[in-house]
């Protein structure tokens, strides 16, 4: 039992409200003679939590700096808040609003804490008192005020993670992608880092499109969920949907259910 | 070591002494030497200040020439008054070092270091073969106007440590942090707006241009100018000056600017010990003492002088 | 006609060296991403015991010119090695990888080493006689024979390379550290131990490109430093790293130097390198044949 193409973008709308921010269209990425990403649409909406998934080598972190800017697409369609941004690069991008984090290499990790995140409101903010305040505000949300002038390679990694996140929330992004943000976080702070993620949706505005591993984690926090799969889009829906897929179970367990 | 404000003000003293040093003194000699360390370590500030975007630049020997020519030439030849002549220099310099930013920053790797190199070389080439600049006998007859004779020392140390506190003052701002970020890794900032290319660019043209008033400096207290003066040697004792006092703190190359212009009124005649010198302290700073004089103080700060070096 | 014949053998003779040159220098890039601004003393360094034990050979123990130069050129070959060894041992190993570092090392070692030759062997220059005397003829041109075994000597060696790097086992760890040194390292090539293979082959071209530049120029302390800018153009527009680009590089800036020379004048000939060094960067900055950096 498959689901055609059109089913899946279906589903992609079906129970998505508010207007799109972010829409790709048949993305792809080869590299040589390696087709990384191929065919990828999907649309991310205002205000939600959107997942992306999928085993390892699917095509997520290609697919992630190609909404980033950090490579161009080899073919297919980009546009963000109306705007067509195939092709454009990630400082153009994360001006207009798409900040990432990334999943490794994520910091400054010879400067303080206080300096990363200063560098986030560089852009944004022209006066020192501006970006101190904005500091300050971001550190707090992120439970990073008592920690200001340590020196951030020397953080212990579930705050390092916290502050990778401080930098892109200190951009002031319309939308935050996160990539892989619970890597190596244990119990409690998974569960902060999803409080995290839910206030910065509802208190904040800002609309996230997240990759991760965590399985449960996702299931929890995500509206909707896109599964990867060798670089094409498997499924797409919201979690109790995704999770009873066969496609999907197939691609994680390797066999049929 | 002292607190911020307390350091900057022991530099300011300095250098007003050193401003009294070169107008009492009596020698001209002494005033010579005093102008000697603060070109130097113009030099040396301008080379660590590129470091800070993580380049080493050789082509500050370039543009320390290029200021140094445009003065001769706007001095001896177009026949503009001093000031003039002066200021053509930083001008000149940083509009050819945008150009050549723009072309070189955006290759990664070594790419920015040989280019640099080898246009250091080309443009002495460019010197030698241009009769317009004197070739190889290079250009005379700078001299500052007469009214001004006395006072030119003093002028110059004033400018060369204008210099460096303008440096320092960018280096401490939030474009400074901006330019450590980059080093650090540029994918960071590339990811929250900013300009990564374009601040780089602005790096090499605040310190290109910055040595090219130096240049511009070096050109009326010399009098003569030739090509010879501006190969990558310049750049590499530079360097070496950087090294030895280390690349922590900007007072890393100015100390050893000034100790090594002094020693080295010693080692003049010395051949090729001079040059054997010069290579075993580069070598000797980077693998024994790789933060410098600068390091040293603060492992000594941090009591740890006897533990092994980080880094 | 004849005219361009001169100055294509005239290419291919300089070419010859410089190709050498360079390769050695890609090459100590290639497997240890660092630039080696001392490449040049060891070139320096060959030319100097060539120059040497030519004159102690067939002057004082009267030994017939062939022979002392295979024995000089196998001298400077083993001498350079040593030398090599003692910098790379005492120095290069902690900067591998590390750009500026190693810059920074490699300046110093410069300056260190050519005061050195200077105290050693004097400001004065000294040619070695020819060791194969002679002229021939060829496509109307004339050459000396020694100045044609030049040629085929670095041809062969530069043959002798390509089959090192592309057939066999330490090539093939030179290549993979060159490409990605950590997954070398994760399919058990001992990294540390390849790059000091490389740069010792990187030293040894070096070496045999002096030991064969001194059969045809008076040997000084500072040969070997003219050759640096050169040799950076080379890899540039050949791409860091590539030994076919080396080759390529080499041949196409002698070509450059030979006619440009001839037609124009050196300095022109070297700011025409120069201009097409910054043309290729704009347009293609990874040069004809290197590897796109990320």
């Amino acid at each position: 039992m498959s689901e055609t193409h059109s089913d899946m973008l279906s589903a992609n709308h079906k129970d998505s409200k508010g207007k799109i921010l972010l829409k790709a269209d048949g993305l792809e990425r080869k590299f040589g003679g390696l087709t990384a990403v191929a065919n990828f649409s999907f649309e991310l909406c205002d205000g939600e939590i959107l997942g992306l998934i999928g085993p390892n080598g699917a095509g997520k972190s290609t697919t992630f700096n190609l909404i980033s800017g950090f490579i161009p697409p080899t073919s297919g369609k980009l546009s963000f808040l109306g705007q067509d941004i195939s092709g454009k690069n990630a400082t153009y991008i994360s001006r207009m609003g798409l900040v990432r984090t990334f999943q490794h290499d994520s910091l400054l990790s010879d400067m303080s804490v206080a300096d990363n995140i200063i560098i986030a409101t560089t852009h944004r903010l022209k006066s020192t008192a501006a970006r101190q305040e904005k500091m300050r505000e971001t550190a707090k949300q992120t439970g990073l005020e008592d920690y200001l002038d340590v020196t951030a390679g020397s953080l212990p990694h579930g705050l390092q993670r916290m502050l990778s996140i401080a930098i892109a929330l200190a951009a002031e992004p319309k939308v935050l992608c996160l990539d892989e943000p619970l890597t190596g976080l244990q119990g409690v702070e998974v569960g902060a880092a999803l409080d995290l993620f839910e206030m910065i949706r509802s208190e904040l505005g800002i609309t996230i499109l997240l990759v991760e591993h965590n399985m449960r984690a996702v299931m929890r926090i995500c509206d909707r969920i896109l599964v990867l799969n060798h670089g094409r889009l498997l499924a797409a829906g919201t979690p109790e949907e995704v999770s009873q897929n066969e496609l999907v179970i197939e691609a994680y367990l390797g066999h049929k259910k | 070591m002292l607190k911020g404000n307390q350091g900057l003000i022991l530099c300011i003293l300095i250098a007003i002494g050193a401003i009294c040093f070169a107008l009492f003194s009596g020698d001209p000699y002494y005033a010579q030497v005093v102008i000697w360390v603060f070109t130097n370590a113009a030099l040396a500030v301008t080379l660590r200040f590129v470091l800070l975007i993580g380049e080493l630049n050789i082509a500050t020997a370039a543009f320390f020439g290029i200021g140094a020519y445009t003065t001769a030439v706007a001095s001896t030849i177009l026949g503009w008054p001093f000031f003039i002549s002066l200021l053509a220099a930083p001008a000149i310099a940083g509009l050819i070092s945008a150009l050549f930013g723009w072309i070189t920053l955006r290759t990664k790797g070594p790419y920015f270091l040989l280019i640099s190199f080898a246009f250091t070389e080309i443009v002495r080439l460019i010197y030698t073969r241009t009769d317009a600049l004197g070739g190889n006998s290079g250009m005379i007859g700078m001299f500052p106007p007469i009214e001004l004779d006395t006072y030119f020392p003093a002028i110059a140390i004033t400018i060369l440590a204008a210099i460096l506190f303008g440096l320092y003052a960018v280096e401490r701002s939030n474009l400074g942090r901006v330019f450590k970020a980059i080093q650090n890794n540029e994918d960071i900032p590339r990811s929250v707006g900013l300009n990564v290319i374009g601040l780089k660019i602005l790096c090499f043209v605040i310190a290109s241009t910055a040595v090219g008033l130096a240049g511009g400096v070096h050109a009326y207290t010399n009098n003569v100018i030739a090509p010879a003066d501006f190969t990558y040697f310049v750049a590499v004792l530079a360097l070496a000056y950087v090294k030895i006092g280390g690349e922590g703190h900007i007072i890393g190359p100015i100390i050893g600017a000034t100790i090594l212009t002094i020693a080295g009124q010693f080692l003049h005649s010395f051949g090729p010990y001079e040059n054997i010198f010069y290579g075993a302290i580069i070598i000797g700073a980077l693998l024994l003492v790789p933060g410098g004089i600068v390091g040293l103080g603060e492992r000594i700060k941090a009591g740890t002088l006897i533990g092994r070096a980080e880094r | 006609m004849e005219l361009q014949v001169q100055l294509l053998i005239n290419t291919l003779q300089i070419g010859s060296v410089y190709v050498l040159f360079a390769l050695g220098l890609t090459l100590i890039f290639g497997v240890m991403k660092i630039v080696n601004f001392a490449h040049g003393t060891f070139f320096t360094a060959a030319a100097l015991v060539v120059s040497t034990v030519m004159s102690v050979s067939v002057e004082t123990a009267g030994l017939p010119i062939w022979f002392s130069y295979l024995i000089a050129f196998t001298l400077a070959l083993l001498i350079v090695c040593m030398i090599g060894f003692v910098v790379y041992f005492f120095g290069f190993q902690y900067v591998l990888k590390d750009l500026n570092g190693s810059f920074i090392l490699s300046i110093g070692l410069l300056l260190l080493l050519n005061g050195t030759y200077l105290i050693l062997y004097g400001g004065v220059p000294r040619s070695i006689p020819d060791v194969v005397p002679g002229n021939i003829s060829l496509f109307g041109a004339s050459l000396t024979i020694q100045r044609l075994l030049l040629i085929i000597v670095a041809a062969i060696i530069t043959i002798g390379l390509y089959q090192l790097v592309h057939r066999t086992k330490l090539g093939l760890s030179l290549r993979a550290v060159a490409e990605d040194q950590e997954a070398a390292m994760l399919q058990g090539i001992p990294f540390r131990r390849v790059a000091f293979y490389g740069f010792l082959i990187g030293a040894t071209l070096a070496a045999c490109a002096g030991a064969l530049m001194a059969t045809v120029t008076p040997v000084t302390t500072v040969i070997g430093d003219d050759f640096l800018v050169k040799a950076f153009i080379i890899i540039i527009i050949g791409g860091l790293g590539s030994v076919l680009g080396a080759i390529l590089g080499g041949l196409l800036i002698a070509l450059i130097e030979s006619f440009g020379g001839y037609y124009f004048d050196p300095s022109t000939a070297t700011l025409a390198m120069f201009v097409l060094v910054v043309v290729l960067l704009i347009v293609r900055p990874q040069g004809i044949l290197g590897h796109a950096e990320r």
